[in-house]
């Protein structure tokens, strides 16, 4: 900050904020409050039978969050990239010891995701996500070659490894798969053609296949037929030799590896799996709760059934309607207008995003911005299409929009990092 | 920035990012598309079927139980009919429940138009309660005629032994529109609940009803309860059980076995160290049950018309003429005023006693001949309380009534009434200070005229009689324990009032008490058990009209260490050491584990001399 800058650098922020990202966060922060109002305040006054079961205290205290993450939207802007840049390896060994400590204490209990210090709880696998987007970057900026050999794979592959293992041993599935969906996009912003992907997502694919075909009594052929065309696809390829047998092995030991991992997962994740695959199969747990949800959505139709008066919200079927379902609020009050006006926000904020990164100069900078842009991506869709029923149930809230501190701070401070990124990407 | 992309390679990337960005949310705005918009009409009807239900989990009422823990009264699940008061108005379902379960229709529709007035619509609807096994099984079996209405099993008041104590168990009810009301919060009544309407089941109510629970549960359209969400289920917190002081296998045998068939009355015995009530009997009483259930309106009237009135309390809320067992009150009057000295003879009675042209008789017609106050007080002599009522007046008599707690209330946590203990103040007010005489006094000294007494007052003058002089609190609630078996309250005994009695008073009343029982000429030699003194004093209490006397006694027991205090008095049933006497024996007996045969007296006199016990009181 130079003294051109104003009171705490606002003037320089002002100026130099891409606005209309900007905006856009400061939309959905409204959004989010609009919501929870929603949520919080009962339509039938003094009415015990209905009363709402998220109390009012959620509706205020989100604005203390909303207060606390614009803070940490003006430090992350006001954090110089270089530092965030520099200490990424010390931001990676310091999540990767906060999650094993997780581990240590929380041993014995059944939630093993959070550190208490005083009255402040948070999860390092947040900060882990944070550590994971620059210490990529960084790595992907100092490294030349080609992005599609799988050997220039083999260390952005190593880096994620040690977080995803302590996470899922937590175990928490849907916060380890979304270190993939950071490290993925990230090479495919380093060159990775996306053919390559595919096969090399093809063992990933096979993997589910087989989750799915746990649901049809064990018919084996459709996976067979899937291997196959792999196959096909390889011999068009024929350029990495290595690479296709190493994956077509993977493809094979799927085959072996399922049951084995199968027999791993808690009884709970086991359970989210098959009633996304099948909800039938369970129509009092996770499926239930999915078909609820779909139904307030689905009753919302397009212009919403208005402000306060959705119905579904006051019924019991949505412990989490004011965090992770709270989309489905949305849906239900503001319609489909609604929910794709929040689509298109976000759509703008990750566009924006990869528009930064697109022009950055700086390698670092570059992947960095995508990281965040990816990160914010994967949340959203993945919470909305839990929501609506296209992805399984993972525990993760909409950014922005859903109460909670340590997401709503974490989200923010990397916007924060991101709209500097965009901000100053001549100096960069 | 990474070298080894050409120019084009990376616009590309950033070209299909864009893309792909943009196909994912056009991904997941389609599907909104398609749940919103195209399968609209699907998803608003399961929305409008969504009957999710927050279903109220009635608290299990407290238990009532007797001093030992014994249960007196607790709950029976019944069924019950309930319809959703939303979908009354279809006009279908209420008359079908009426032709086949005999609902009353009117009368659920009034409650249903109170529901919705009070938006309360979302709330069932009781219907029917006490459903027969027959209805239930009919019910089951043809359920889907009968949309809208479901049966729910509830706890009802089980009053395990019918008539039993009546007037301290008190029933329950459905609770009066006017306290749905007023109550508000978690703990609201709501319309259909029962509450205690009388007795201790009122007293204890917050004890009693504790805290209800819920579930959350999705039920079809024809309320079928489909799953319960069972995570969020918040069971209920059952009521605190309540001990009273009661013994019930006292109160049980008075109730029962002691009582003279047919006979109205009223029994109160006391612990004298503590004040706790033992029994409490108030005759005839009635079945408790047919209050729980829900009585009839013919059959309330039944009861309500009954010459020997059951509804009435008799033990504390009637005011009974005291008769002479008001001479406990009025000796100690005489000697506190030195209107007599204990061994002061007065003239012979004759057997009347005349004042100005008015005759006052001596329940003994040719006359007791020359008594002292222990020989008057002995063979309840009306004469010698006649000679020397003006003497004391009227007011100094109030007076002494008034210390031992007479004419107002005792402290007792459930109804009872003040009596009347009349002073000139009283007589000026009623008749007109030029409208009486001091006369009044006559009448009133052998508890005659205008004095009444509710059985648990004069039960507590017995039991400071007994204890020394201290006038204790009637108790009926021992503790409260909680479903958990911790004890939340233990009350304590609670004096009303130390010393109201002189020490040259209270060795009088010891004394002719005792005389009553044992002595030669004394009234109370019913009351004497075959082991273990008695003391007490009859009353035979004339009534308006030609009826037969009130039969009165009043006791302690033993004579030397007392321990319990209490009276008996059956109505009209002629002389209290003939009819109530024999009771306060039976009842000491049965406390006291002793045998009981009647006509001890003769047999156990020499005994009684031996210890010097027995006092020759006449000349």
């Amino acid at each position: 900050m130079s003294v051109g800058d104003g009171v705490l650098g606002t003037r320089r922020f002002v100026e130099s904020v891409d606005r209309l990202a900007l905006a856009a966060i400061l939309a959905l922060l409204a959004i989010s409050l609009v919501t929870l109002y929603s949520v919080t305040h009962a339509p039938v006054e003094g009415d015990w039978n209905r009363t709402l079961l998220v109390g009012p205290g959620i509706f205020y205290r989100q604005f203390v969050w909303i207060a606390l993450g614009l803070g940490a939207l003006y430090l992350g802007f006001w954090t110089p990239y270089r530092l965030l840049e520099a200490s990424a390896w010390l931001q990676y060994g310091l999540s990767f010891i906060m999650l094993g400590v997780v581990l240590f204490i929380g041993r014995g209990t059944d939630v093993e995701r959070w550190i208490h210090i005083g009255p402040i709880q948070f999860q390092p696998s947040e900060f882990a996500k944070v550590a994971l987007i620059f210490v990529l970057a960084r790595y992907m900026s100092t490294r030349t070659g080609d992005g599609n050999r799988l050997s220039s794979l083999l260390v952005p592959g190593l880096i994620v490894l040690p977080p995803v293992v302590l996470i899922l041993k937590q175990p928490d599935l849907g916060t380890a798969l979304v270190f993939f969906a950071i490290l993925i996009p990230m090479l495919f912003w380093r060159g990775l053609r996306l053919g390559h992907i595919l096969l090399l997502g093809s063992p990933g694919i096979g993997f589910l296949m087989h989750l799915y075909l746990r649901t049809e009594q064990h018919m084996w052929w459709p996976w067979l037929v899937f291997v196959l065309v792999v196959f096909g696809m390889m011999l068009w390829q024929r350029a990495y030799l290595w690479e296709n047998v190493s994956i077509f092995v993977a493809n094979l030991g799927i085959h072996f590896l399922e049951p084995w991992l199968w027999s791993h997962l808690r009884p709970y994740q086991q359970q989210r799996i098959l009633s996304f695959f099948n909800p039938e199969l369970d129509h009092l747990g996770q499926g239930y709760h999915v078909a609820q949800s779909k139904i307030a959505v689905g009753a919302g139709g397009f212009l919403g059934q208005g402000f306060l008066e959705g119905t579904q919200k006051e019924l019991a079927f949505l412990p989490a309607r004011h965090t992770d379902f709270i989309f489905s609020v949305i849906g239900e009050e503001f319609g489909m207008v609604g929910g794709v006006v929040i689509l298109c926000l976000f759509a703008l904020i990750v566009l924006r995003g990869i528009a930064f990164a697109a022009r950055a100069r700086n390698g670092f900078v570059r992947y960095a911005a995508f990281g965040i842009a990816a990160y914010l991506m994967f949340h959203v869709t993945q919470n909305v299409g839990m929501t609506v029923g296209l992805i399984p149930v993972a525990g993760i809230p909409l950014p922005l929009v859903s109460y909670g501190g340590s997401s709503m701070l974490v989200t923010l401070f990397l916007l924060g990092v991101l709209l500097n990124l965009g901000s100053r990407w001549r100096e960069y | 920035m990474a070298v080894h992309n050409s120019r084009d390679a990376e616009r590309r990337t950033v070209h299909a990012a864009y893309a792909i960005v943009v196909a994912i949310f056009a991904m997941v705005a389609m599907r909104l598309f398609q749940v919103q918009v195209l399968e609209h009409r699907t998803y608003e009807r399961l929305a409008r079927e969504n009957q999710f239900r927050i279903k109220r989990v009635i608290a299990p009422r407290g238990v009532l139980r007797d001093r030992n823990g014994k249960s007196m009264v607790d709950n029976v699940a019944e069924y019950q009919l309930f319809v959703d008061a939303g979908t009354l108005h279809d006009g279908k379902l209420l008359p079908s429940l009426a032709r086949d379960f005999g609902v009353d229709t009117t009368a659920a529709l009034v409650r249903a138009q109170t529901q919705r007035a009070r938006r309360r619509s979302h709330e069932p609807t009781k219907v029917l309660g006490n459903l027969s096994k027959a209805q239930v099984s009919r019910f089951e079996e043809n359920r889907a005629q009968y949309p809208g209405a479901w049966l729910e099993a509830r706890g009802r008041r089980r009053y395990i032994y019918g008539d039993f104590a009546t007037h301290v168990l008190g029933y329950v009810g459905e609770v009066a529109q006017e306290k749905v009301d007023n109550s508000t919060g978690p703990r609201a009544y709501r319309l259909g609940d029962v509450s205690g309407k009388t007795g201790v089941e009122s007293l204890c109510e917050e004890d009693l009803r504790g805290f209800d629970g819920r579930r959350w549960v999705q039920v079809n359209a024809s309320g079928q309860e489909l799953f319960e969400l069972v995570d969020r289920a918040e069971p209920p917190v059952p009521g605190n059980d309540v001990y009273l002081t009661i013994d019930f296998e006292l109160q049980q045998a008075i109730e029962t076995v002691f009582w003279p068939a047919d006979r109205a009355g009223a029994a109160v015995v006391l612990d004298v160290n503590t004040g706790e009530v033992l029994a409490a009997v108030s005759k005839p009483g009635y079945d408790l049950n047919r209050f729980a259930v829900g009585i009839s309106t013919a059959e309330y009237e039944v009861l309500r018309t009954d010459p020997l009135t059951p509804l009435y309390n008799r033990y504390a809320v009637a005011g009974y003429p005291p008769g002479s067992t008001f001479k406990i009150i009025s000796s100690a009057a005489l000697l506190d005023n030195h209107i007599v000295s204990v061994n002061q003879y007065r003239q012979a009675c004759p057997g009347w006693y005349q004042v100005g042209n008015r005759q006052f008789r001596c329940h003994k017609e040719q006359g007791h001949g020359s008594l002292n106050l222990l020989g008057g007080f002995e063979q309840s002599c009306d004469v010698y309380y006649y000679q020397h009522a003006r003497a004391l007046g009227i007011d100094r008599l109030a007076m002494t009534a008034r210390q031992l707690g007479l004419g107002a209330r005792t402290g007792f946590a459930l109804p009872e009434d003040d009596g009347l203990i009349p002073d000139s103040a009283y007589y000026d007010r009623t008749l007109g200070p030029r409208g009486w005489t001091p006369t009044v006094a006559v009448n009133c000294i052998i508890g005659q005229g205008e004095v009444l007494v509710t059985p648990l007052q004069l039960a507590r003058v017995a039991a400071a009689v007994a204890n020394g002089g201290n006038l204790m609190v009637p108790k009926i609630v021992q503790r409260v324990v909680d479903a958990r078996g911790r004890t939340l309250r233990a009350e304590k005994p609670k004096v009303a009032k130390e010393g109201v009695l002189s020490a040259a008073a209270l060795h009088f009343l010891q004394r002719g008490m005792l005389q009553v029982v044992v002595g030669e000429h004394g009234t109370g030699h019913a009351a004497l058990p075959d082991s273990l003194i008695v003391c007490g004093k009859t009353g035979t209490a004339e009534t308006p009209g030609k009826l037969e006397d009130h039969a009165w006694f009043v006791f302690y027991a033993p004579h030397d260490h007392p321990r319990i205090a209490g009276v008996v008095i059956v109505e009209r049933a002629g002389h209290g050491g003939a009819v109530a006497a024999p009771i306060a024996r039976q009842i000491v007996a049965q406390y006291f584990g002793l045998t009981d045969v009647g006509g001890a007296y003769w047999k156990r006199l020499p005994e009684l001399r031996r210890l010097g016990l027995v006092r020759e009181a006449t000349l």
